[in-house]
């Protein structure tokens, strides 16, 4: 029960408190910039949950078997990437096979979602806190997940600030830049953080 | 002879709009990530724009040479081969970064290493395909000018409002903003920095176009 409950906490703490895109800003250029469309923003948002579960799982199994290793500061970066890239290619070359139409069609979707930071981060994240595999496999979920929560919120400002009188200069990426600060500056105080006084 | 140098002349000058006109993340918005959250501090600046030079330029040289192969082979394979390269350029960056600061890597944590995966290359590489590889060279070069001049102007600010100091050294500002260090002060920086470019960028396009204008009218008075 205490195992549940824990990994409960820790799929909220990474859905809500450490918001992949409102506190630590992973992969915040797919969100912002890639005209996937409204409907493709919610397709790459599920692949990437998907994708950061099973990178984190696999990173969650590498890390003990790493930790062992000599200069692994150096290596372990260029082995989570490298293993991020077979992972890529077996879902490529499995894509093509089953379903050609779909994979030409989802192709730049596919690749934008495996290599990008939120990605590397929640491999990296599993080594920073010492998760063991199904806490990894759980903050992995979570990571994802918040991407998506981060979309909605992000699909409601835009629908706000498209009714509003905005500078010209501020248009666009410079408001949703800040719209996202204030959303995250607004997170930051439900943690319950003070700033110095 | 002429139309070739024209085109040279007209294709530097393309690439140079990475630097401000077209900058990758504040008018683009690639590379995100590290601009955010990693450049609070120059010398974090400095190692995240290292980090993206060593990564971006040889990924881009290496898209132009691989455009050279058949048609044949898929484009998932090229893009491995690109991120295999991405990250083992890591290796050699850190050495170098551990050589400018013994703490960079600490201080930047995974945002060093997320560099290798950024959107500039992942966007420009399968475009560089079809580039001689001196352009995707300099394609490079610019890209990583246009990062680098982003991050150091955002770290920069971040720096002096939140601890006063610049590169480490006290500066005559007294009042310091401690959360500008946090990820919400990098998206409201990042956010302002853009927009003043882009007013800034509407600006000179004013002027320029107010100058086109009162030539013409001054050729029409001759």
């Amino acid at each position: 029960m205490n195992t549940l409950i824990g990994l409960f906490t820790l799929l909220l703490t990474a859905l809500v408190l450490e918001n992949a895109i409102f506190s630590r800003a992973l992969d915040v250029t797919a969100l912002l910039v890639i005209p996937f469309g409204k409907k493709g923003i919610w397709l790459f948002g599920l692949i990437l949950t998907g994708i950061t579960a099973t990178a984190s799982l696999i990173a969650g199994i590498l890390n003990p078997v790493m930790s062992s290793w000599e200069n692994v500061q150096y290596l372990r970066p260029v082995v989570y990437i490298v293993v991020l890239a077979a992972l890529y290619g077996v879902t490529c070359l499995v894509l093509n096979w089953r379903k050609k139409d779909w994979f030409h069609d989802y192709n730049t979707v596919l690749t934008m979602a495996f290599f990008n930071c939120a990605v590397y981060g929640a491999m990296a994240l599993t080594v920073y806190s010492g998760f063991n595999w199904l806490e990894s496999l759980v903050y992995g979920l979570g990571l994802g997940l918040s991407f998506l929560l981060a979309a909605f919120l992000l699909e409601q400002g835009r629908r706000c600030m498209g009714i509003c009188n905005i500078p010209k200069a501020f248009r666009g990426l410079p408001a949703e830049l800040v719209y996202v600060g204030l959303v995250s500056l607004s997170l930051y105080g439900l943690v319950g953080h003070q700033l110095a006084a | 002879m002429q139309p070739e140098q024209n085109s040279v002349k007209k294709n530097l000058r393309k690439e140079l709009d990475l630097i401000f006109v077209k900058n990758p993340v504040l008018v683009t918005g690639l590379a995100l990530a590290p601009a955010v959250v990693g450049g609070f501090t120059v010398k974090n600046g400095l190692g995240l724009s290292l980090v993206f030079g060593m990564v971006t330029i040889p990924v881009l040289v290496l898209a132009s040479f691989l455009g050279m192969l058949s048609p044949k082979v898929p484009q998932y394979v090229r893009t491995i081969a690109y991120v295999v390269l991405a990250a083992l350029m890591l290796i050699p960056a850190r050495m170098l970064a551990s050589g400018i600061a013994p703490n960079l890597f600490d201080s930047l944590g995974m945002y060093f290493s997320a560099m290798a995966l950024n959107t500039v290359w992942l966007i420009r590489a399968p475009l560089c395909q079809e580039k001689k590889p001196q352009w995707a060279l300099w394609e490079g070069v610019c890209q990583t000018l246009g990062v680098s001049v982003c991050i150091l102007a955002v770290s920069a600010v971040r720096e002096l409002l939140s601890y006063g100091t610049f590169w480490g050294n006290p500066t005559f500002l007294s009042v310091k903003f401690p959360a500008m260090a946090y990820a919400f002060g990098g998206f409201i920086v990042v956010g302002v920095t853009a927009a003043v470019l882009r007013w800034g960028i509407d600006r000179v396009h004013d002027i320029a176009r107010l100058a086109q204008r009162q030539q013409q009218k001054w050729r029409v008075e001759r």
